[in-house]
């Protein structure tokens, strides 16, 4: 093993756009995504045919599964060997928050668990935040019983909630507390609403069977994504709202003076991440 | 034979113009039993730390100087291998565990080194059979008593073998019990194994028989001694050890060395003030958890002037009493009543606590303002001032020591200081009782000097407290009176004299060589 | 029973209920789990949520039926017409009501039964098998991330504990309950959780913890190469006729680079497991049965033989089965016979039980 400083091994031994880590990461993302969205663009099955009820839903299976195994590499990549002690005690920590204040739910499914994965998002930076939402999905799943086929869509979401927050603070630089914190809160929202559309899309070519929401393979971005919309109206839209606004109020209280905790708190241990 | 030398070492922590070690020289040997004495913060941990390179390379900060530990350099050797070297207990029994149980827990550091498995299950019976917590074995660490975990910690650093053991207050934050088992545990693993143990600790009175050497730490420098050296020298030691250097002149390590070695005394006892009026009053006091009844059918009355010390184990029941005074434990049966302020057990902890201050352990977890002024203004505010003159917010800050720390972050000041700020929040609208429980937990000698002194003040005023403690040499210095809990009841109530005297339940040592006496202060009166 | 033969006998449940649309090997299936149900030990922390997903399975059923009845279906078997209104065509122009087939109800209940088994699958799972034995039996290649995980776990009580706590003071310092005081209770928590974490970093460095080595490059780019690889074998399988044998080949390919990142990333670990639970005979027996299950659902189904699709659309045709996948969908039931005749296997080595997250005032 070389002598390097153990301290930070891997922070940014090889920084920038020579980082191989980097490039994979955003590769694997971006597969990752494209897999799991093959359903908006996939062509019309060879067989053809409105009612061919059952294989319509074969490749959208299999895209789904292999979004998540492009979950599982970027986890394993990001983590292998590269983690310093301070970032994996770090990510315990806030990842056992997360899980506690997951499981204190509040009226209408929303609950307390977007704020932190947002702040640490944002405070850590992307491939933490990234880290932070899947890893903390994961282990609330583990201790609430709620592993499941579903498990690695809410854990990509998570995570590229984690991820999008760590962006943002990137795209915003140092830009006024009250600035950030109003991007947070809207960050919040959205993902409130993201979090539900990214959750339900691998299980929806099972469930619908009408003409406006069911899902059928070639019929183009526009009205597959119109269809879904239907059919995200139809189950998730008010519970997501509801936990939208959640988000957003929670992130107005909490969101200012969670922030600076963290950031002073990064600066005093010459806390380095990504 | 020389297992680590310290030259010419300085060190400084990032961003801090002080050094928080300066020119250190010191010398280890193989089968040495060292003892790290100094006030907190004085850099006891920090020159720990440099013998197995967490100083500077977790820490970062730059050093000056060399040390060198069986031959490698800890400042530059990676981590992985100087575990091998050096193996470090920390202060907390909570922040250092891993795993789930103690196999687990006590394999992690071998299984981090790659070692074969059958290797590390005869090295973890090894380990565990060294301090004798084989029945430990299968437990899940979160359902284990801090002296236990603390052992685990032991076990868990022994398993890798290191040539040099560090401890930074490894007892701070255990009951007698808990205490005495981990120094047992210590002086057989030294019997035991070709180790060198170091050991930073503030409550000398444990130690001091058993170490060969010492090395006190002072602003950032040191000075190695001999165990009676230090009896002589050192700034604060136990009240055997300090009668027999100020009245014998020699060096004692322990009680009995002070015994021999000491004339027939005399003493002045200090009575304490005569109670005046009940300021609360609590009759049949019974708290449940579940099956577990943590506190039966407690009756007692404090009045005005009072300080009581609380004594007991760990899980005795103390800090339930003070859970159910503030109305935080549902009642089972009994009742309490605050008589001057009319509250009581339906009132509510609001209401409660304008008259009762409970200050819980470790309070400064709650901490949370930008600075130590908008921490105690929000405890003022909340009770009635609606909006705390500045005037006010700096008295209490004066009142509680800390004015110069009025703007400092509660997060950035010492852990002692931190503490402190925590009880002035508590407190800061200065209720008649307080409720203290165990705040001198971890303390140097000066800072519990100065609490002693703080609640004196306080019952002198007409306050009255309860303070859970078990540092029986301390709550002598303070205490009017002692109540002693067991498997929560209340096995004794006694004034203090009686209680802390040679022949009461909890003998200090002062009593137990001057007759008539319980603290130094009455035999330096005399 | 090992996690590795629970997670074995979840995924044949899985494949097997997603790749069929025959309601009798469905019906078959859900029967399976239902006796596995009743034997398996419900020692795990997701024992609690067992009854959870059961109920979750219910109404996504539910679900399933509400969406086909208020959206109308295809079909010629209209049974009755719910009225109702449309949206907006720019809000996506959704037609709420319509006529209610018999097929679209039948297609409705073929998937909604399909989710019950998997839902219902999972809360056995999670009921049976610890979080602890899971993470010990992740691979190497996943050593960090699972580290993260048990360290969280480990973590977590003294994380409600804090909660808790911090919640007290507050009271104690008279504070007024409500929304405004989300801060004082969130900040103290996430900030003193930190900082303990940097203890704990501390400790964990002096006792050796440092990152090891990364695997070399090349099989972390094959990895990340095997999932464009997959994506193209799903596409030419499925979108091209002509093209199929091509999308086996690319199948290969992507799991030939996966195997070879899998190898290379347990190999650059540097670390052992000291506790690792041996799988008895039987479960390996099993778990093998398992995975040729899973191959032989699978191979059936594109194939297109024993009667594995149902399609209620084309006029409900009778249903009927294959012994072939009769006898496939029974193999879900073996985790019943393995506990009927081991029932010991299903104890726990510590000998306490599980911690309850539940609030524990003593404490």
């Amino acid at each position: 093993m070389a002598a390097r400083a153990p301290a930070y091994p891997s922070a940014s031994g090889l920084s920038g756009i020579f980082d191989p880590g980097q490039w994979l990461f955003a590769a694997l993302n971006i597969i990752g995504l494209v897999a799991y969205l093959a359903p908006f663009f996939a062509p019309g099955l060879r067989e053809g045919g409105s009612a061919n009820f059952a294989h319509k839903t074969d490749a959208p299976l299999v895209f789904a599964a292999t979004a998540a195994l492009c979950l599982v590499l970027v986890v394993a990549d990001l983590t292998a060997g590269g983690l310093n002690s301070k970032s994996l005690a770090a990510l315990g920590v806030l990842a056992a928050l997360a899980a506690v204040l997951r499981t204190l739910t509040l009226p209408a499914g929303a609950n307390l668990y977007f704020f932190l994965v947002i702040l640490g998002g944002y405070a850590f930076g992307p491939r933490m935040g990234f880290l932070l939402g899947a890893l903390s999905f994961f282990l609330s799943a583990v201790i609430t019983g709620g592993i499941g086929p579903w498990l690695p869509f809410q854990m990509f979401a998570s995570a590229w909630m984690g991820m999008s927050a760590g962006w943002l603070a990137g795209f915003l630089g140092r830009r006024g507390r009250r600035t950030e914190v109003a991007a947070v809160v809207l960050l919040g929202f959205a993902w409130g609403l993201l979090f539900g559309a990214i959750t339900n899309l691998w299980s929806w070519p099972f469930f619908a069977a009408g003409p406006d929401t069911s899902y059928q393979a070639g019929l183009g971005p526009a009205e597959t994504l119109r269809r879904y919309w239907n059919y995200y109206i139809l189950t998730s839209l008010g519970w997501d709202l509801l936990r939208s606004l959640c988000n957003a109020a929670v992130l107005v209280i909490v969101g200012g003076p969670l922030l600076r905790a963290l950031l002073r708190f990064r600066q005093r241990f010459s806390f380095e991440l990504d | 034979m020389t297992l680590a030398t310290i030259a010419g070492l300085s060190y400084w922590y990032p961003g801090s113009e002080a050094p928080a070690l300066r020119d250190i020289n010191l010398t280890l040997e193989s089968g040495d039993f060292a003892l790290l004495a100094g006030r907190s913060a004085g850099g006891k941990s920090t020159l720990l730390r440099v013998f197995n390179g967490l100083v500077p390379q977790f820490h970062g900060g730059r050093m000056t100087g060399l040390a060198t530990v069986a031959g490698h350099n800890p400042a530059r050797t990676p981590s992985r291998q100087m575990a091998l070297t050096a193996g470090m207990v920390f202060q907390e029994p909570e922040a250092q565990a891993v795993a789930e149980t103690v196999e687990e827990e006590v394999a992690f550091g071998l299984e981090q080194q790659a070692v074969e498995r059958s290797e590390i299950a005869r090295r973890l019976d090894a380990a565990l059979g060294a301090i004798s917590i084989e029945h430990l074995r299968h437990r899940r660490l979160h359902t284990l008593s801090g002296g236990e975990r603390q052992r685990v910690a032991l076990a868990s650093v022994l398993a890798l073998e290191p040539r040099l053991l560090l401890l930074d207050e490894p007892t701070s934050q255990l009951d007698p019990a808990g205490a005495e088992a981990l120094v047992a545990a210590l002086e057989r693993t030294r019997q035991q194994r070709d180790v060198c143990i170091l050991v930073a600790e503030h409550r000398l009175e444990r130690l001091l028989p058993s170490v060969n050497r010492v090395v006190e730490v002072a602003g950032g420098a040191a000075t190695a001694m001999t165990a009676e050296e230090a009896a002589l020298g050192l700034e604060s030691v136990p009240p055997a050890t300090w009668l027999a250097r100020t009245h014998a002149g020699s060096p004692a390590i322990s009680l009995e060395a002070a015994r021999r070695v000491l004339p027939a005394l005399a003493a002045a006892a200090i009575a304490p003030p005569a109670p005046g009026d009940a300021l609360l009053e609590a009759a049949g006091l019974t708290v449940a958890y579940g099956e577990h009844i943590a506190l039966r059918d407690a009756s007692f009355t404090l009045r005005e002037g009072e300080v009581v010390a609380l004594t007991g184990a760990n899980g005795s029941g103390k800090s339930t009493l003070f859970r159910a005074l503030t109305g935080l434990a549902r009642l089972h049966a009994g009742t309490f009543r605050y008589p001057r302020h009319g509250t009581d057990q339906g009132s509510g902890t609001r209401a409660i606590t304008a008259n009762a201050g409970l200050v819980p352990q470790d309070p400064a977890i709650a901490l949370y303002h930008e600075s130590v002024r908008e921490e105690l203004a929000e405890t003022l505010r909340n009770r009635g001032k609606h909006r705390p003159a500045p005037a006010d917010v700096t008295a209490t800050a004066a009142r509680w020591g800390i004015e110069q720390l009025a703007a400092a972050n509660p997060r950035d000041v010492s852990v002692g200081q931190q503490q402190r700020v925590a009880i002035a929040a508590m407190l800061a609208h200065d209720p008649a009782v307080w409720l203290l429980d165990e705040p001198t937990r971890g303390a140097d000698g000066p800072a519990k000097a100065w609490l002693a002194g703080r609640l004196r003040e306080h019952a002198a005023g007409g306050g009255a407290a309860i303070v859970a403690t078990h540092d029986v040499e301390s709550a002598a210095q303070y205490a009017t009176r002692v109540v002693g809990l067991r498997e929560g009841v209340i096995e004794f109530d006694l004034p203090a004299r009686q209680a802390f005297a040679a022949d009461g339940p909890l003998p200090t040592q002062t009593a137990r060589l001057v007759p008539g006496a319980i603290t130094i202060d009455e035999v330096r009166r005399a | 029973m090992t996690p590795g033969a629970w997670i074995a006998w979840v995924t044949l449940v899985m494949v097997v209920a997603l790749a069929t649309t025959n309601p009798l090997y469905l019906g078959i299936v859900l029967l399976c789990v239902v006796l596995v149900a009743a034997f398996a030990p419900r020692t795990g922390t997701g024992a609690t949520s067992f009854r959870a997903l059961v109920v979750f399975g219910l109404v996504m059923m539910a679900v399933s039926l509400f969406v086909a009845t208020v959206n109308g279906s295809y079909g010629d078997h209209v049974l009755f017409t719910v009225p109702g209104p449309s949206i907006p065509r720019w809000l996506g122009g959704l037609h709420l009501g319509g006529p209610v087939s018999a097929e679209g109800l039948a297609a409705a209940s073929i998937r909604g039964t399909a989710i019950l088994c998997v839902l219902f699958a999972f809360g056995v799972f999670n009921g049976a098998v610890s979080p602890h034995r899971v993470l010990r039996s992740t691979p190497a290649a996943l050593f960090h991330a699972s580290l993260i995980v048990t360290v969280g776990l480990t973590l977590l009580p003294s994380s409600i504990e804090d909660l808790r706590r911090i919640r007290e003071m507050r009271a104690l310092r008279g504070a007024r309950t409500g929304v405004r005081e989300l801060p004082a209770l969130v900040v103290p928590a996430v900030i003193g959780g930190l900082e303990r974490s940097m203890r704990l970093a501390e400790a964990m460095e002096a006792r050796g913890y440092a990152a090891s080595a990364r695997p070399p490059l090349l099989p972390r780019l094959a990895a990340a190469a095997s999932a464009p690889l997959l994506i193209a074998a799903s596409w030419t399988w499925f979108y091209s006729e002509d093209w199929r044998w091509l999308g086996a080949v690319f199948a290969l390919a992507g799991a030939g680079c996966l195997g070879w990142w899998f190898v290379a990333a347990n190999r650059a670990q540097r670390t052992t497991r000291f506790r690792t639970e041996p799988t008895p005979l039987v479960e390996r027996l099993a778990i093998v049965a398992s995975l040729a299950g899973c191959v032989a659902v699978l191979a059936l189904r594109f194939l297109g033989e024993a009667n594995m699709t149902y399609n209620p659309f084309a006029g409900l045709p009778p249903l009927t089965m294959s012994p072939l996948g009769a006898a496939v969908a029974l193999l879900c039931a073996w985790p019943a016979a393995v506990l009927l005749f081991q029932p010991d296997a299903t104890t726990e080595r510590a000998p306490e039980a599980e911690p309850s997250f539940a609030q524990d005032p003593a404490r």
